[in-house]
C-alpha cells in the first residue's frame, strides 16, 4: 500500500512540474501587463518543435551607458579580471527598467540587479559581458509558429531589401517573467543601398541610399525635415572592444538649430510606398571622428572598426502637433543595418 | 541469471535421476539461488525502453505535423491526458501481477519519455525561452522518483543518461561547471544499483559518473591537465572496485564490468602518457590552474589509492593460491597514478624523462600480465598482456627506434616474446585443467 503511495506520489510530481510551468505561464499571459518590443529576428527550425523563429530585441545588448546600481560595478570588477572572469556572470539575473516610446513599443531605461521601485520592467539573464556591452537573454528569443510560417516571417522581415522590424506583443508578470502572445509587423520598414568603388585592394564609400518603406495597410506619414536632418548617423552599436562605438562620433552637424517644422517637411506614404534619401559621404555634415583626431569624412576611411548606421529620428509628438497630417505621423527611430568601407553587415 | 538457475535445474534432475544426490539434497541446492523478482530479464528492459523511446519520439513529431491548428488548452490537454493515460496503464500492469510487470515498467517509460516531451511541448505553447539545461534535470528527477518509487532499472537508466546531458549542457554550452553533478549521480542511483543489484545499471552508471567528471570541470578555463589526469585516476579506481567486488559478497558480478571500464579509463591516458610530446604537455600544470579541477584530481587520486590499499588488504587476507594467484604486476596500476601525481606537481622539463617511466610502466605490466597468464592458464591477462606489448612496440616505432636495424630488433623480439607466450599459455592451461581434474 505503501508502495502504492509512493509511485502516484512519483507521477503526481511529473503532473505538477508540467502544471508549474504552464499554470505559471498563463497566470501571467491572463493578468500580466502587456507591452510591445521591437525584434530583429534572425532564423531557423527545431526539429522536434516545428518551426520558429529565433528572436533578438533592441533591448537585447545594452550599452553601459544603461548599467545602474551595483551592476556597473560588479561589470567592472570582472572586467579587471579579464576573460576568465567572465564567467561568474553568466546566467545571473537582470531587470531592465522600460519606458514607453512614441511607436508604441516599449523601450530602454535602465538595467541594475535589481528590481525597480517602479514602472514596467522584464527580468532577464546575462548570457556575455564584451566590452561595453551587455547582452542579456530574456526567455523571449523564442517564437513558435506554424511549420511553414517560419519562413513566411523570415520574409516579411525583408522586402525588397527593406528591413521591417518585428514588433512582439508581450505580457509581464509582476516578478518581471514574461510571455509571448503575438506579433505584428513595425508599419514602417528601413533599408540601405551603398555606393562603393573598388580601388587599391579596398573599398571606398561614397554615398548611401537610404529608403523608407510603408509596411503596413493604412496610409502613414514620415517627416523628411530639410537638409537629411530626419537622419542621423549613430556609431554601431556600444562596441565589443571597449569605448562606445569603437570611439568613433558623428561630428558633422555639431549644435547648429533644426529648421522649424513646417506641412511641407511631410511625406504621407501610401501602403506599399518608398521614400529615399540620398546621403553623399563627402558633404561635412557627415563627418565622423575619434576623440582628440581631425574630422574625417567616411569616404576616407577604410578601418574595420569604423562602422555606423543611419537612423529615422522623426521630431517628438509634441513638435508635431501644430502639423495638418500630425495623427498619421509615426513616431519612432529606424536603423538601418550597420555598414562600414568593408559593406553591409 | 535466469540462464544459469535453468541450467541448475536442469542438472540437479540429471544428479537426481544418477542417484549423485537425493530429492532433499537438489531442493536445498535450487533454494540457495532464489530468482529475485525484481529482477527483469535485460532483453526486456531493453526492448521495452528502446520501444518506449521510439514510440515517445514518433508522438512528438505526428503531433508536431497538426500542432498549430490545435487550440492551446487543447495541446494541454493532449500533454497531460497523454501523460496520465501512459503512466496509469503502466501503473495499472506493474501491480496486476509478475508476468505484466515488464510491460507496465515499460508502459512507465513511455509515461517519463512524454514527460519530458511535454516540458518542451509547454514550453513552445508558452513560447519559453529559458535556461535549457534546467528542462533535463528536471525530466531527470521525475525519472529519478519513479526509479526508486517503481523500483525500476529502465527509468534510473534514463535519469542516468538525462542527468550526464544536463551536467554536459552546463559544463560545456555554459561554461557553468557544476562540481557536485556527479556526487548527485551517484547518491540517486548507486544505491539503487546495488539494491537491485543491476548488472545493466552499473554498465550505464559508470560511464555517466566519468562523463559527469569530466563534464563538471569543463566549464573552467585552463583545466585539461588536471582532468586527463582525472580520467587515469578512475581508471585506477575502477579496477581496485572490480577486484574487491570480485573477491567480496555485496556485488560480485559488477566485477567485470568494472574492470572493463577500469582498464579503458586507465589504459588509454596511460597509453597517451607514453608519447613524449603529449607527456610534456599532459604533465605540466600551467600557472593559474583553476583550483577546482585540482581539487577534483587530488581527491580522485586519494580514492583510487585507498581503493588499492583495501583491495592490498583483502589480498594478503585471501592469501597466494594456485586457483587465485595474487596478481602483483596489477600493483603497476596505482604506481602509474602515482607516477603521474608526482610528474604532474613537480612539472617535467624534457619530453622523453616525462614519457620513459609511462612506458616502462606498461611494458612492465605488459609482461607481468603475460606472465601471469601463462602461469595460471588464464586467458584474459594473457591477451591483455600480449596487445599492450604489441601497442606499445608499434607506438615506439616512429619515434623511438629510428633505424631499421633497431626496429627489425624489435619486432623481432616482440614476435618471439608472443610465439613463447602461446606455448608458455597452452603448458599453463594444460597445468591447470589437470589440476581442476585431480580436485
Amino acid at each position: 500500500m505503501k508502495k502504492s503511495w509512493l509511485i502516484v506520489a512519483a507521477v503526481i510530481l511529473q503532473v505538477a512540474v508540467l502544471a508549474y510551468m504552464a499554470g505559471e505561464r498563463e497566470l501571467i499571459v491572463r493578468t500580466g501587463e502587456t507591452v510591445w518590443l521591437r525584434t530583429a529576428p534572425v532564423d531557423p527550425q527545431d526539429l522536434f518543435r516545428g518551426d520558429y523563429v529565433r528572436l533578438s530585441y533592441d533591448l537585447s545588448t545594452i550599452p553601459r551607458s544603461a548599467w545602474r546600481g551595483q551592476l556597473a560595478q560588479r561589470v567592472e570588477a570582472v572586467e579587471r579580471k579579464g576573460w576568465r572572469g567572465r564567467a561568474p556572470l553568466q546566467e545571473e539575473p537582470v531587470y531592465v527598467a522600460l519606458k514607453q516610446g512614441e511607436s508604441g513599443t516599449m523601450e530602454l531605461d535602465f538595467v541594475a540587479d535589481e528590481r525597480p521601485a517602479h514602472g514596467p520592467f522584464l527580468r532577464g539573464r546575462i548570457e556575455s559581458v564584451w566590452g561595453s556591452a551587455l547582452r542579456v537573454r530574456y526567455g523571449l528569443e523564442a517564437y513558435f509558429v506554424e511549420q511553414g510560417k517560419g519562413l513566411e516571417l523570415e520574409r516579411g522581415r525583408s522586402r525588397d531589401g527593406i528591413q521591417v522590424p518585428l514588433e512582439m506583443e508581450v505580457a509581464v508578470g509582476r516578478h518581471g517573467t514574461a510571455v509571448l502572445r503575438g506579433h505584428r509587423w513595425c508599419p514602417l520598414g528601413i533599408g540601405i543601398d551603398l555606393q562603393q568603388e573598388r580601388k587599391d585592394n579596398a573599398n571606398w564609400l561614397h554615398a548611401a541610399t537610404v529608403t523608407l518603406l510603408n509596411a503596413s495597410a493604412q496610409p502613414l506619414a514620415i517627416v523628411d525635415l530639410p537638409g537629411l536632418r530626419s537622419l542621423t548617423l549613430d556609431p554601431a552599436g556600444e562596441g565589443w572592444w571597449g569605448s562606445p562605438g569603437n570611439g568613433w562620433r558623428w561630428v558633422g552637424r555639431g549644435s547648429e538649430p533644426p529648421p522649424p517644422l513646417t506641412d511641407a517637411a511631410v511625406k504621407v506614404l501610401q501602403p506599399g510606398e518608398k521614400h529615399a534619401w540620398r546621403v553623399e559621404f563627402k558633404d561635412a555634415a557627415w563627418f565622423v571622428a575619434k576623440p582628440g583626431e581631425a574630422h574625417r569624412s567616411l569616404e576616407q576611411l577604410n578601418e574595420w572598426s569604423a562602422r555606423f548606421r543611419l537612423v529615422y529620428r522623426p521630431p517628438p509628438a509634441a513638435a508635431c502637433q501644430h502639423l495638418r497630417e500630425a495623427e498619421r505621423i509615426w513616431h519612432g527611430t529606424l536603423a538601418t543595418r550597420a555598414f562600414g568601407a568593408g559593406g553591409i553587415d | 541469471m535466469r540462464k544459469h538457475v535453468a541450467w541448475l535445474e536442469t542438472q540437479l534432475r540429471e544428479w537426481v535421476r544418477d542417484e549423485i544426490i537425493t530429492e532433499g539434497q537438489a531442493r536445498n541446492l535450487r533454494s540457495r539461488y532464489p530468482e529475485n523478482a525484481a529482477a527483469l530479464p535485460w532483453t526486456l528492459i531493453l526492448f521495452s525502453s528502446l520501444g518506449a523511446v521510439i514510440f515517445g519520439l514518433g508522438v512528438i513529431l505526428l503531433f508536431a505535423y497538426n500542432w498549430h491548428a490545435i487550440p492551446k488548452f487543447g495541446k494541454l490537454a493532449i500533454v497531460f491526458g497523454a501523460l496520465a493515460a501512459a503512466h496509469g496503464a503502466g501503473l495499472w500492469f506493474h501491480q496486476r501481477s509478475t508476468r505484466f510487470r515488464g510491460l507496465g515498467e515499460g508502459l512507465t517509460v513511455l509515461g517519463t519519455m512524454l514527460y519530458g516531451a511535454g516540458i518542451w511541448l509547454v514550453a513552445q505553447i508558452y513560447h519559453i525561452q529559458e535556461h535549457y539545461p534546467n528542462a533535463f534535470l528536471f525530466w531527470a528527477l521525475g525519472a529519478l522518483a519513479l526509479a526508486w518509487a517503481l523500483p525500476s532499472v529502465a527509468q534510473a537508466l534514463v535519469a542516468a543518461v538525462l542527468l550526464t546531458v544536463w551536467s554536459g549542457c552546463e559544463g560545456l554550452g555554459f561554461r557553468s561547471p557544476l562540481p557536485l553533478a556527479p556526487v548527485l549521480l551517484l547518491a540517486t542511483l548507486a544505491p539503487l544499483m546495488l539494491r537491485l543489484r543491476s548488472r545493466v545499471l552499473l554498465a550505464v552508471l559508470v560511464p555517466a559518473t566519468v562523463l559527469t567528471c569530466i563534464f563538471s570541470q569543463t566549464g573552467y578555463p585552463g583545466g585539461g591537465e588536471a582532468v586527463f589526469g582525472l580520467v587515469l585516476n578512475l581508471g585506477v579506481l575502477l579496477l581496485a572496485l572490480g577486484r574487491v567486488a570480485a573477491a567480496g559478497k555485496l556485488f560480485p558480478e559488477a566485477a567485470s564490468i568494472l574492470g572493463l571500464y577500469g582498464w579503458l579509463a586507465f589504459l588509454i591516458p596511460t597509453y597517451v602518457l607514453t608519447f613524449p610530446n603529449a607527456a610534456e604537455d599532459l604533465l605540466n600544470l600551467r600557472e593559474g590552474h583553476p583550483f577546482a579541477p585540482l581539487a577534483y584530481w587530488l581527491v580522485s587520486l586519494l580514492l583510487a589509492l585507498g581503493a588499492w590499499v583495501v583491495r592490498g588488504h583483502q589480498a594478503l587476507a585471501a592469501g597466494d593460491t594456485p586457483e587465485s594467484p595474487r596478481a602483483h604486476d596489477l600493483l603497476l596500476v596505482p604506481l602509474t597514478a602515482l607516477l603521474a601525481a608526482v610528474w604532474l606537481l613537480t612539472g617535467v622539463a624534457d619530453d622523453w624523462l616525462a614519457a620513459a617511466p609511462f612506458n616502462l610502466a606498461l611494458l612492465a605490466l605488459a609482461l607481468g600480465m603475460m606472465a601471469r597468464g601463462c602461469r595460471g592458464g588464464a586467458l584474459r591477462p594473457t591477451v591483455i598482456g600480449c596487445l599492450l606489448l604489441v601497442a606499445l612496440a608499434a607506438a615506439r616505432y616512429a619515434d623511438l627506434f629510428h633505424s631499421l636495424l633497431a626496429r627489425g630488433l624489435v619486432f623481432l623480439l616482440v614476435g618471439a616474446t608472443v610465439i613463447a607466450e602461446g606455448v608458455l599459455y597452452a603448458r599453463g592451461r594444460r597445468r591447470r585443467g589437470a589440476a581442476e581434474g585431480l580436485t
